[in-house]
């Protein structure tokens, strides 16, 4: 069993005309996890995505996917990858095997076993000979997904792959992601929703161009300083009045019907007797949401 | 008894088809006046359509539906006037500046001449835009966007607000500001009705109704629907995960688990005795694990749950 990353970046540039996508990343995707790539729209996720797949040459640095590089062994790259973009293109006047069978043609990797693998694989099946369009929107994503899964790819790109998708249909989807590890694909994803970064393996914060974080999303909440308590009772919009002017608390927010306060440790009990008299107080675990906008805001306080 | 402000918002019974289609199907909700409310549900739920029909832009087939106190039926003017709505597709002139599209939304309203330049102001300063009034739409960001919407929404300060899932597609930190801006207008007494399709974000609402074919199959405050979760949640991290779920998928072929990274999530009717259950089954197959424990359940455990039921409920 081979250890070695499936992709490896050292030092990424990226450059349109003045604007710098890319300020120099580094990072590697170990084998068979899912791998989260996170940020705010903009922040060059995209970019990373396209030059991983051989689409975009970087104006700087070293990329390899299955130790190929990303310029100059493109044609293999690509044989061994799956890649579903956010304007992933069906052919609606297509059925859904059609669709398949054309994709697949390209990679020269149509046969009717491996349609069929693929259609029960995605939940696809009864839909068969249902032409594209008239299929429920959200399974068109599962399509796009099957139609890359056609050539057997070790890595799977997916850029997006969930947006506009229900609770039920995403819980799904992120189940048929884990069942390809098994196989031993590699999954690279993008996504700004935090819930489902915690369904990843490891996940990488971009913001701006540069890795705000990268790790299990266990140690990125863990390297977050201090601890969170949630306020409940009457008169939140008062005591996050007050909160926001002590310079003790490190960060407090409204959330629902409590008040989520964030301090150092040793200050858990300047907050209990704040909220003696009229609040009860609880600790409350830090979401990923919590770690990113402390990253942020600690990035661009720094800026 | 001394007699209570009317709701916000009550609806009952209210149903509507689109053809073969029930969009909405007996569908009751009451919504106290300065509430925040969430609206969740599986896309074709009917959170569009119920949204539409309070803002009195779509009709509905039978039941009653009033909003503050007015028809939705035969009232729709007095409806309009109070109430502020934010459709869910960018609904703003990208090639007009910011400025420009809050006049429009003032012209629209007949906002006096002279009140103009205080509530432009106003609003500038609460979504935080004011360096950026002459900037075009187009060139804003997905979050600066969605501010500028609920800006334009915001114009005629409305009691009412309904906003059609508001921040999809904005980032964490923009978000965060954006519900902050929720707060801040609930704070002056605003109701507010939204949708989204993110159970995370819901949890943020003072009361969270859930949306499923068309009905409400619950409403409550999000800790009241977390405590009636049946069962738990328990949270394994195994040092073999793909042997471990085989085992375990064969052992308990009707248990719900979910791959959360290294863990996996497995649902239980009762998670202690379940607990012991799989415990002695790592042990018999020699699984070893590094974490066992049970977790509190999720805004969308529940959710998966109710809709279940509902499920076998109109099956039985």
């Amino acid at each position: 069993m081979t250890t070695r990353p499936v992709i490896e970046i050292e030092g990424l540039v990226k450059r349109f005309g003045t604007f710098t996508a890319l300020r120099g990343i580094s990072f590697q995707v170990p084998p068979a996890e899912v791998f989260g790539f996170l940020g705010p729209n903009g922040s060059g996720k995209t970019t990373t995505l396209r030059i991983l797949c051989g689409l975009l040459a970087p104006s700087a640095g070293k990329a390899t996917v299955l130790g190929w590089d990303c310029v100059r062994d493109t044609e293999k790259i690509r044989h061994s990858i799956g890649y579903v973009s956010q304007r992933f293109s069906l052919y609606k006047d297509l059925t859904v095997e059609e669709n398949l069978s054309f994709y697949a043609t390209i990679y020269q990797a149509d046969h009717p076993f491996r349609r069929k693998e693929v259609l029960d694989l995605c939940h696809l099946a009864i839909y068969a000979r249902r032409l594209v369009q008239a299929l429920p929107p959200g399974k068109r994503q599962w399509l796009a997904l099957a139609c890359a899964l056609m050539h057997q790819p070790q890595v799977l790109f997916l850029d997006e792959p969930t947006a506009g998708m229900d609770p039920f249909d995403r819980q799904e989807f992120w189940d048929l992601l884990h069942g390809f590890l098994k196989t031993g694909t590699t999954v690279f994803i993008t996504t700004h929703l935090l819930d489902e970064a915690e369904r990843c393996h490891r996940v990488c914060f971009l913001h701006q161009g540069e890795i705000l974080a990268y790790g299990s999303p266990g140690q990125i909440k863990q390297s977050l300083p201090g601890q969170m308590f949630g306020l409940k009772g009457a008169g939140l919009l008062t005591a996050l009045k007050q909160l926001q002017q002590e310079a003790w608390v490190k960060d407090v927010y409204l959330y629902g019907n409590s008040l989520h306060v964030r301090v150092d440790s040793q200050q858990a009990q300047a907050l209990a007797d704040f909220a003696a008299q009229t609040l009860a107080m609880e600790a409350v675990p830090f979401s990923l949401e919590d770690s990113f906008i402390f990253l942020t805001q600690q990035k661009e306080r720094s800026a | 008894m001394s007699s209570l402000p009317p709701p916000a918002l009550e609806v009952r019974g209210l149903s509507k088809r689109f053809g073969a289609v029930a969009a909405l199907n007996e569908l009751n909700l009451k919504v106290s006046a300065g509430e925040l409310v969430a609206l969740v549900g599986p896309d074709g739920s009917g959170k569009s359509t119920f949204v539409e029909i309070l803002c009195t832009l779509l009709s509905y087939d039978a039941g009653s539906a009033t909003v503050l106190g007015f028809d939705c039926r035969h009232q729709t003017d007095q409806i309009r006037r109070r109430i502020g709505y934010m459709p869910q597709r960018f609904s703003l002139y990208e090639d007009l500046s910011v400025e420009e599209n809050l006049l429009f939304f003032a012209d629209i309203f007949s906002i006096d001449t002279g009140l103009r330049k205080t509530r432009f102001a106003e609003l500038l300063q609460f979504s935080r835009l004011t360096s950026f009034a002459k900037q075009r739409a187009a060139k804003l960001s997905g979050g600066m966007k969605q501010k500028l919407a609920l800006s334009c929404a915001l114009m005629h300060a409305p009691e009412l607000l309904f906003l059609d899932e508001p921040t999809t597609g904005v980032d964490p930190l923009s978000r965060r500001e954006f519900w902050q801006l929720l707060f801040d207008l609930q704070a002056k007494g605003t109701t507010i009705l939204m949708t989204t399709p993110y159970l995370d974000e819901a949890e943020r609402a003072n009361r969270v109704a859930f949306l499923f074919r068309g009905r409400v199959v619950a409403c409550d405050q999000p800790e009241n629907l977390l405590r009636r979760f049946c069962g738990g949640v328990i949270q394994l991290e195994p040092r073999r995960m793909e042997e471990t779920r085989a085992v375990l998928a064969g052992a308990f072929p009707l248990a719900r688990m979910h791959v959360f990274g290294d863990s996996l999530h497995i649902h239980a009717a009762q998670a202690e005795p379940f607990l012991l259950e799989i415990t002695r089954t790592l042990r018999q197959n020699q699984l070893d694990y590094q974490k066992l424990e049970v977790i509190p359940a999720r805004l969308e455990d529940v959710f998966v749950q109710e809709m279940e039921e509902d499920d076998h409920a109109t099956r039985d």
